[in-house]
């Protein structure tokens, strides 16, 4: 058996050890990829992001639990940060999962951010995709603890919840662009502390506004309270999940949604082996390593030197056209000869 | 490949309620650049042999406090065979009197590190270990 029917029979080693191994880009995993990739699509992806210590690990193990109870496989990606100084990470979301521990349609996975930036590890799209082909009917993403920028989630995701808990801040910062503009769902979680009815106001508030998703679908964010401790909202926050899928369904928003993600992973992917490609370029080609000397220099601008690259491979595309013209007409000239 | 991003799973089975060993080690293996899915208090056997597998990890380095280690390391140890994971290595460390680290290790426990231990030595034993797992891996 080779790796894709190891993981298309289910056998959690080898999806453990590709998602592994996909983290380090191997290239036997990107095979396993290339063929995952038309099995994917069945899985809602279900993006958990918000302040660090606001409860989103607790919050996704209940959530993992209620959807359990409705019969739903589980999968779990849990991102936490990388040491930007020893590259070390301290993965502890499964320290609040353990209510998990022995269901054997729950698999979770911990992954370093390893110096992604956008909330994410550039593994997590992949992994994604590991679980979707693996039979997951919901994946739940947990994002490292977050600012106010990092939306990465949102490109990914078909619905996102952003947690908030009380005193996280007033109108004002539930206005401000960026995070607070991604969530499909707003939770005030840990709800038993004073000041929950106070955020729950303050966002249903802004949301008056009319502000926060502009330019985006009709879907209103409902604002639900929520507890890990007693339970509080857990119920209404899993069936506000699956209605907003059902939106996306009915609204025909999936198709877009999942273009969207696909083109941005294509893109991701393209640039990064662009990059690649030029830096081993860069190795053997005297020429090019003259540019970089240039631009350490300040004699040639790092824009100069990005559109002469762009100008040579159109270049290169128009000698490509042009050589293809020739030889078809070659070709048609030929043929008229020959029926003649 | 390097010792970069080797997965340990640091985490304590049983009922033991004191985690600061374990939470120092994991701070210390971070700070190796390792990544450490740190597990919590009072896992189950099974519990930690399930996270080891879907996590992948290169290593299991278990922390008991409360005594019971000649109890709950052969438990430990069979559930990783029963689950053909026993490739994964197992260290301890924590209160182990010197006479039962023998034992421990008769049980396949690869290394321990009785209270005293330094974390730098911690820190080397598990890049070796590794190292020897991952030479294998490729050889096989």
């Amino acid at each position: 058996m080779n790796l894709f029917e190891k993981i298309k029979a289910g056998d959690i080693r080898s999806i453990a050890r590709l998602i592994t191994q996909v983290e380090r880009r191997d290239p036997e995993a990107i095979k396993a990829i290339k063929e995952i990739y038309p099995h994917c699509g069945n899985a809602h992806l279900i993006g958990i992001t918000g302040p660090p210590g606001v409860g989103k690990s607790c919050l996704v193990s209940e959530l993992a639990g209620k959807f359990r109870a409705k019969n739903r496989t589980v999968g779990i990606l849990a991102v936490d940060p990388s040491s930007p100084f020893s590259g070390g990470a301290l993965l502890g979301d499964r320290a609040r999962m353990f209510e998990l521990a022995g269901d054997k349609d729950v698999f979770i996975r911990s992954l370093a951010s390893r110096g992604a930036s956008g909330g994410l590890s550039a593994a997590v799209n992949d992994a994604a995709d590991i679980l979707d082909m693996f039979g997951k009917d919901i994946v739940l993403i947990e994002t490292v603890g977050v600012g106010q920028g990092e939306v990465d989630i949102a490109r990914l995701a078909h619905t996102v919840l952003l947690v908030l808990m009380p005193g996280y801040g007033d109108a004002l910062q539930a206005m401000k662009a960026g995070i607070m503009e991604i969530a499909d769902l707003l939770i005030v979680n840990k709800a038993d502390l004073s000041g929950a009815d106070e955020a729950v106001a303050e966002l249903s508030t802004v949301q008056g506004f009319q502000g926060m998703r502009e330019g985006q679908d009709k879907w209103v964010a409902p604002i639900i309270k929520s507890s890990t401790l007693d339970g509080e909202g857990i119920e209404d926050i899993a069936g506000a999940v699956l209605k907003h899928f059902e939106y996306v369904k009915e609204q025909g928003l999936l198709r877009k949604k999942n273009r969207d993600r696909r083109t941005n992973q294509f893109l991701d992917i393209f640039t990064q082996r662009i990059r690649d490609e030029f830096m081993k370029l860069v190795k053997t080609d005297a020429g090019i390593q003259r540019w970089f000397d240039k631009i350490g220099d300040l004699e040639l601008d790092p824009y100069s030197a990005s559109e002469q690259v762009i100008e040579l491979l159109r270049k290169a595309r128009e000698q490509e056209r042009e050589s293809r013209k020739k030889l078809r007409n070659e070709y048609v000239l030929r043929s008229e000869t020959t029926y003649r | 490949m390097s010792d970069e991003n080797i997965r340990v799973l640091v985490g304590k089975i049983g009922l033991d309620g004191h985690d600061r060993g374990g939470l120092i080690i994991a701070q210390a293996l971070k700070n190796a650049g390792m990544e450490v899915i740190y597990t919590g208090l009072k896992n189950t056997s099974e519990g930690v042999v399930e996270i080891a597998i879907q996590e992948d990890v290169d290593i299991i380095g278990i922390s008991i406090l409360s005594g019971a280690h000649l109890v709950l390391m052969p438990i430990l140890i069979d559930e990783l065979k029963k689950n053909n994971a026993d490739d994964i290595p197992v260290i301890v460390g924590g209160v182990i009197p010197p006479g039962d680290i023998p034992k421990l290790k008769a049980m396949n426990v690869r290394e321990v590190f009785p209270a005293g231990s330094l974390v730098e030595e911690t820190v080397a034993c598990i890049r070796r270990l590794v190292k020897e797992g991952r030479k294998k891996t490729i050889a096989s």
